[in-house]
């Protein structure tokens, strides 16, 4: 199992590359490869928007929320409370009509509305999550054994706690460039906009067309963003737990 | 637990409270229109509240300085018997024309009122004399104690003297008239509204009359069109004064006023004058069917699949739950749509949709949890001791469901839009469907309505998570274990 590992991480680290690049070049090879309107043409012409999207919320949801929820988790009552009814207002709302009065506030957004929706969302997932995992990970022996040597609450946190949350969120991660997608298509679908050359409205339009053909095109995209991080993150959570095996 | 559980659902209400205000405006600048009807209105503070006292001045004026209508502007005629306190004691200061001209002006009014016709007021000084007297006569009856009275007397023994007396207030007695329509239960109120109704509707002009075989719900309805409209026109038949003028520096804006039909009117109207709660009630089954799937079928798949893929770590079984976890996410509602093609127009299919999104992200939370949980000590002393896989996983099971019943309740947003896309393809009658048309049309009302409504429900759902999770471990209590962390 463990010589498989490298291999596995080196090919989502090869893929994360290839989407890099197609982000990259995508839109410009489209018109070079493909005839106009083509899903081959379309997915290329998306993979930017998407991609870059997809990266953002991803970066901002994990930073912000592994932040918040540490700070909630070991900082003042206060900050904990924001959080609760933070996360209690963002959780009710229903996604599509948030972007879709985002938009209407500011029509220019475009995709931004829904990276802007899905990062707070995301933020405050990733934020309770985080706590609840600092909270339960606080009492375990290893924990109560770095307390009694003088690690304060942050080193405690940076120290011991980091490693094991850091999967769990990195995980939470690859779901996000999904629900970017998803969203995405999801709007398109109820006609209400994102008409654009995404891979959300590609998916859209092909399931609106019934075409399996373009469904699985940006599914696989979507798949090539997702797995390879969802890789990584268990080759984390594995090496945090492979350690705590042998103590 | 309980006080915690108690205290978190009384902030409830202020949460909700405040909350109204960044959204509302945010909705109202990307809506157009919404169900307010004065666009002009102040969004939050009305600095300078304008009832009928202003509005009858500002149309003294313009027929002073000879402007020509301003159809914008509310007319004399139309403020009507509000609008004479404020115009007739006035009438001696102004210039004999303008004078004329005024009282020319309020000849739509005493015909109306019934107390004089128009051969009365054929000249401008028979106008002017007219109303004079009118004013010396019955300036005390233009008071609201008086009139108070006079509606009720209408509304307990109606007769067509006690009528003429009340017409004869004009719109000055509207507020009483509006009032005194509720309650609504039995054949006696109703025989009182429309009494009323007739009234309101004979000084205003509006065709919202009871008729006379109306039921209780029929009378219900014609009432409820008359508050509803007394709420976006009450600006010009009340004048703001005292306390009153305080008020309405926060209700005389586009928030007070959707605040007003929210508290009053059951979550208000939508665009089309259909009671926001009805729409609500109308599509909630079938959403609510739709989440239930979600959450009753899709959350259980995920709790077997995810303890399966751990129990059976980096094997075949976990490999196919993490593949098709991953295929599900990427592929989205929209891509499962077309995969359950086949079952279109069925519940069957929409569940299953339902299902298998909830299930893709939620089955890998349990693998994860559920490998965490493998590691801890008294696991791996059952498994020493020869525990089986099905045994150790029935066991841990029910740690995993805190996790999962915190879940469900975090992808609520994912959910709803879920729905709503599902509802669309499935040709399903529900919120989605309401909800989509109201944010193309940019219904304002609905948005906010269904808003709150999500908020409170799942904020409640949050709080009886929480209840739920001490039941399946008594040692959970937030603060102890905050406390046991900073000590």
């Amino acid at each position: 199992m463990t010589s498989k590992r490298p291999a596995a991480l080196t090919g989502s680290y090869v893929l994360l590359g290839v989407l890099v690049v197609l982000a990259l070049l995508g839109p410009s090879l489209a018109p070079r490869l493909f005839a106009d309107a083509t899903t081959g043409a379309r997915f290329l012409a998306g993979a930017r928007g998407t991609v870059v999207a997809a990266t953002l919320v991803m970066a901002f949801a994990t930073g912000i929320g592994l932040l918040t929820g540490a700070l909630a988790a070991l900082g003042s009552p206060f900050v904990d409370t924001l959080l609760s009814r933070a996360v209690e207002i963002a959780g009710a709302l229903p996604s599509l009509i948030v972007v879709v009065v985002l938009r209407a506030a500011a029509p220019a957004l475009g995709l931004v509305a829904i990276g802007a929706v899905l990062a707070v969302l995301r933020t405050l997932g990733n934020a309770k999550t985080v706590r609840a995992s600092v909270l339960d990970l606080s009492r375990e022996d290893f924990a109560l054994a770095a307390r009694a040597l003088g690690s304060g609450r942050f080193r405690l946190f940076r120290t011991h706690v980091l490693p094991h949350v850091v999967g769990p969120v990195l995980s939470n991660a690859a779901f996000t460039a999904a629900a970017v997608v998803a969203l995405d298509a999801a709007l398109s679908f109820c006609g209400l906009g994102g008409h654009g050359d995404t891979w959300g409205a590609l998916l859209a339009d092909a399931a609106h067309a019934r075409s399996a053909g373009g469904v699985i095109v940006p599914t696989l995209g979507v798949l090539a963003i997702v797995a390879p991080l969802q890789v990584i993150a268990e080759h984390l959570s594995a090496r945090v737990s492979a350690g705590r095996r042998f103590v | 637990m309980l006080r915690e559980a108690l205290r978190r659902f009384l902030w409830l209400g202020p949460t909700l409270f405040g909350l109204t205000i960044p959204m509302f405006w945010l909705l109202a600048r990307s809506t157009d229109s919404g169900v307010i009807a004065s666009e002009r209105l102040p969004l939050f503070v009305n600095r300078a509240p304008r009832g009928v006292r202003e509005r009858a001045l500002d149309a003294l004026d313009r027929l002073g300085s000879g402007l020509p209508e301003d159809p914008s502007q509310p007319s004399l005629a139309y403020l009507g018997g509000a609008a004479l306190p404020h115009v007739l004691p006035r009438l001696d200061t102004l210039a004999p024309d303008v004078r004329g001209g005024v009282a020319l002006a309020l000849t739509p009014i005493a015909v109306r009122m019934g107390i004089g016709s128009p051969s009365d007021f054929e000249s401008k000084n028979a106008a002017v004399l007219f109303f004079s007297r009118f004013w010396q006569e019955h300036s005390i009856d233009f008071k609201p104690a008086v009139v108070r009275r006079a509606v009720r007397r209408f509304a307990e023994h109606p007769s067509s003297l006690r009528r003429a007396e009340v017409v004869e207030l004009d719109t000055f007695a509207l507020p009483d008239l509006i009032d005194g329509m509720r309650p609504l239960r039995s054949s006696e109120d109703v025989a009182r509204a429309r009494h009323l109704a007739e009234v309101a509707a004979h000084v205003t002009s509006l065709p919202w009359v009871v008729p006379a075989d109306a039921s209780p719900a029929g009378a219900r309805r014609i009432v409820r069109q008359w508050e509803i409209w007394w709420i976006d026109h009450r600006h010009d038949y009340v004048a703001f004064t005292g306390t009153g003028r305080l008020a309405a520096t926060l209700l005389e804006t586009r928030y007070g006023r959707w605040l007003e039909q929210m508290a009053r009117r059951g979550l208000g109207t939508l665009k089309d004058g259909r009671p926001v709660l009805t729409a609500l009630a109308r599509g909630a089954p079938t959403t609510l069917s739709l989440l239930g799937a979600a959450w009753f079928i899709g959350y259980p798949l995920a709790l077997l699949a995810g303890l399966v893929a751990s129990l059976r770590y980096r094997g075949a079984a976990d490999l196919a739950v993490l593949a098709a976890a991953l295929a599900v996410a990427a592929a989205g509602t929209v891509g499962l749509v077309l995969f359950v093609g086949g079952l279109r127009g069925s519940v069957l299919g929409a569940a299953l949709v339902m299902a298998l999104g909830a299930a893709a992200e939620a089955s890998l939370s349990v693998r994860a949890a559920h490998l965490r949980l493998l590691e801890l000590p008294d696991v791996r002393t059952a498994r020493a001791f020869g525990a089986s896989p099905s045994r150790i996983a029935f066991r841990n099971a029910k740690r995993v469901v805190p996790l999962l019943v915190a879940e469900s309740l975090a992808d609520f947003p994912g959910f709803a839009t879920a729905a709503f896309v599902v509802e669309r393809a499935f040709s399903l009658h529900g919120l989605g469907e309401v909800t989509i048309v109201a944010a193309r049309s940019g219904d304002l009302g609905f948005l906010m309505a269904l808003a709150l409504v999500s908020v409170l429900a799942v904020g409640a759902a949050q709080i009886f998570a929480d209840l739920i999770l001490v039941a399946f471990d008594p040692r959970v209590t937030l603060r102890a274990t905050r406390e046991r962390v900073r000590s």
